[in-house]
């Protein structure tokens, strides 16, 4: 299959990537993992399920205008396609069982991120999850994670989480925030003039104060209580650091617990297609270097949404409109001229959200007592088993990349090739060799970048059939 | 054979309207399930929240992330090892079975 443009990831920043592509006339093809475009953000209800507008978060509505648009324009989406690798230029896709190339001119990554993984004692246990996953489980699914539910984390992402878990009728035993409202009062000054945030953000708590739900700020989950299933949540005040405060612990009974510090961008296919990565001291993450147009060190490569920093749906839309536009004006369907005219605009609004989304991980961004349960017999790989105490022991004996801990320990070899694990090793390998994070390298990635079976790998479709715009 | 219901839990949010419905086969139980739902949404709703235990320490496990990046919702679903319960549509018809321990060992 080919197109001019290829997109990979249909969430905001794809979605309005490939509207932006082939409203310049280009053919576009998108790729995404999930039965429907949308991503996380946009996520719908699954086919089948019917469901009382007023039950339906805006984003429903949102999302629908989106794929109504895909529609229209006649971009062909190719759903629960998982984009595993990328060789001279061709995607490669598998999709119902199959491996499928598929080569455009130009190829837009927009891969998007999941929720940041934080390891505290009982972590591991079945009704511990993250926010993500518990807004994906209610919002598409109508199933609640849990009757009574502890949310913990930093940052106004909780907000929709939680209305999310309310309109599927999981009570909520408290939103437990990091940090306090004063510390957000120094960055008034970054977030002035962001009014539709604000308006959303104000919303949203509104509904919560509507529900009663306890907002209980300058606190953390410090432990799961349960057997093989959780039955209570342990939180504790911190310091301005995050650290625990002992003797400030109090059980609150839940049977689910969800965490919600942040996220880490999908930038895999990126890093493996050899795009530059550049690490930012506050997310405490890597992402994709990009330019103002979005493009990366490669030619023909752009970038858009959150694998370029994390910023919410407002910014990934208009950087998917950037992206969009610089591929079309790299296939030739735009003239630089007209590219350059249709981009000022949403360059412009980029600068400004991204004014916000840069206080935000300011100020809920991790902090190192985030990571202070790393240590002792806490598993740190769950898909291997590794505990902290293997890691340390390993750096003690030299050990001092991503790498090295992987090839002794096989923490990062299981099936989630090193997503869950990879940020808390490295904070690990950090603390114990006392230096700064971004000097740990991101690690190599090398296709398959997903657990692909080998029958899959093995039915290589490479016949051309092309799109037509 | 019994087949469990729907609502047993309750962890299904009422008032929702869901797919026709179907029965999928776990652990050779037959389990009322909707069209549109996925194998996770339907386990967790009849309260099996072991979806598999890990090879090492034999550990229960639930569902992680929930969006497909963890691979912590394992299970085996018509002889095929491995699969995420997180993003696999339920069929008609369809065997699940729980991973237990190493779930490849347990599958063959």
């Amino acid at each position: 299959m080919q197109a001019d443009v290829v997109v990979v990831g249909g969430g905001p920043a794809g979605m309005a990537a490939a509207t932006a592509a082939a409203e310049a006339g280009a053919s576009v093809i998108m790729l995404d993992e999930y039965p429907k475009p949308g991503g996380q953000f946009f996520k719908v209800t699954g086919d089948g399920f019917s469901v009382a507008q007023k039950r339906m978060t805006r984003e429903h509505a949102r999302g629908e205008v989106w794929r109504e648009k895909l529609r229209h324009l006649n971009i062909r989406v190719l759903t629960r396609a998982l984009v595993w690798g990328r060789f001279d230029g061709r995607v490669m896709v598998a999709h119902e069982g199959r491996s499928k190339s598929i080569s455009g001119k130009a190829l837009v990554i927009a891969t998007g991120a999941y929720d940041r993984p934080v390891a505290f004692p009982g972590w591991t246990l079945p009704g511990v999850i993250m926010a993500g996953g518990a807004q994906t489980l209610a919002k598409s699914q109508w199933v609640k994670p849990g009757q009574r539910m502890l949310l913990a984390g930093a940052g106004p992402f909780l907000l929709p989480v939680a209305q999310s878990l309310l309109l599927a009728q999981v009570k909520i035993a408290a939103l437990v925030e990091a940090t306090k409202p004063i510390e957000w009062l120094p960055h008034i000054g970054a977030l002035w003039g962001q009014w539709p945030r604000f308006s959303e953000a104000w919303e949203y708590r509104r509904n919560l104060a509507r529900d009663n739900v306890p907002m209980i700020y300058g606190h953390k989950i410090v432990r799961a209580i349960g057997e093989d299933h959780v039955n209570g949540a342990v939180i504790a005040k911190v310091d301005r650091d995050w650290r625990a405060i002992p003797g400030t612990e109090r059980t609150i009974e839940v049977d689910a617990i969800a965490t919600g510090y942040g996220f880490l961008a999908n930038i895999e296919l990126a890093a493996s297609c050899g795009c530059e990565l550049r690490f930012d001291s506050f997310a405490r993450s890597w992402f994709v270097r990009c330019s103002q147009t979005m493009a990366t060190n490669l030619s023909g490569v752009f970038v858009a949404g959150e694998i370029t920093g994390i910023g919410g749906s407002a910014l990934a839309l208009e950087e998917g409109r950037i992206a969009g536009l610089s591929a079309a004006e790299f296939v030739g369907a735009l003239s630089s001229g007209d590219a350059d005219d249709k981009r000022r605009q949403p360059i412009a609004e980029r600068v400004h959200l991204d004014r916000f989304a840069s206080a935000l991980n300011r100020l809920f961004g991790p902090r190192p007592g985030l990571w202070e349960f790393l240590k002792n017999g806490i598993t740190v790989c769950r898909c291997e088993e590794v505990k902290a105490a293997e890691i340390e022991a390993c750096v003690a004996n030299g050990a001092s990349t991503n790498k090295a801990i992987k090839d002794w320990t096989r923490a990062g070899m299981g099936l989630c090739e090193g997503r869950i694990c990879r940020a808390m090793v490295n904070e690990i390998v950090a603390r114990e060799r006392r230096v700064e994070l971004g000097t740990i390298p991101f690690p190599s990635v090398r296709p398959p970048i997903k657990p692909v079976p080998i029958s899959t790998l093995l039915q290589v479709d490479i016949q051309t059939e092309s799109i037509g715009p | 054979m019994a087949i469990e219901q729907a609502s047993d839990d309750g962890l299904r949010s009422a008032g929702i309207g869901r797919g026709t419905a179907i029965s999928i086969f776990v652990d050779g139980k037959e389990i009322q399930a909707f069209e549109g739902e996925t194998v996770l949404a339907v386990l967790w709703a009849n309260g099996r929240h072991t979806l598999h235990t890990t090879a090492r320490s034999h550990e229960p496990r639930g569902f992680f992330c929930g969006i497909g990046v963890c691979f912590d919702c394992l299970i085996t679903v018509d002889g095929i090892v491995n699969l995420r319960a997180c993003v696999e549509p339920v069929r008609q018809g369809m065997e699940i079975t729980s991973q237990r321990d190493p779930g490849y060992a347990h599958a063959s």
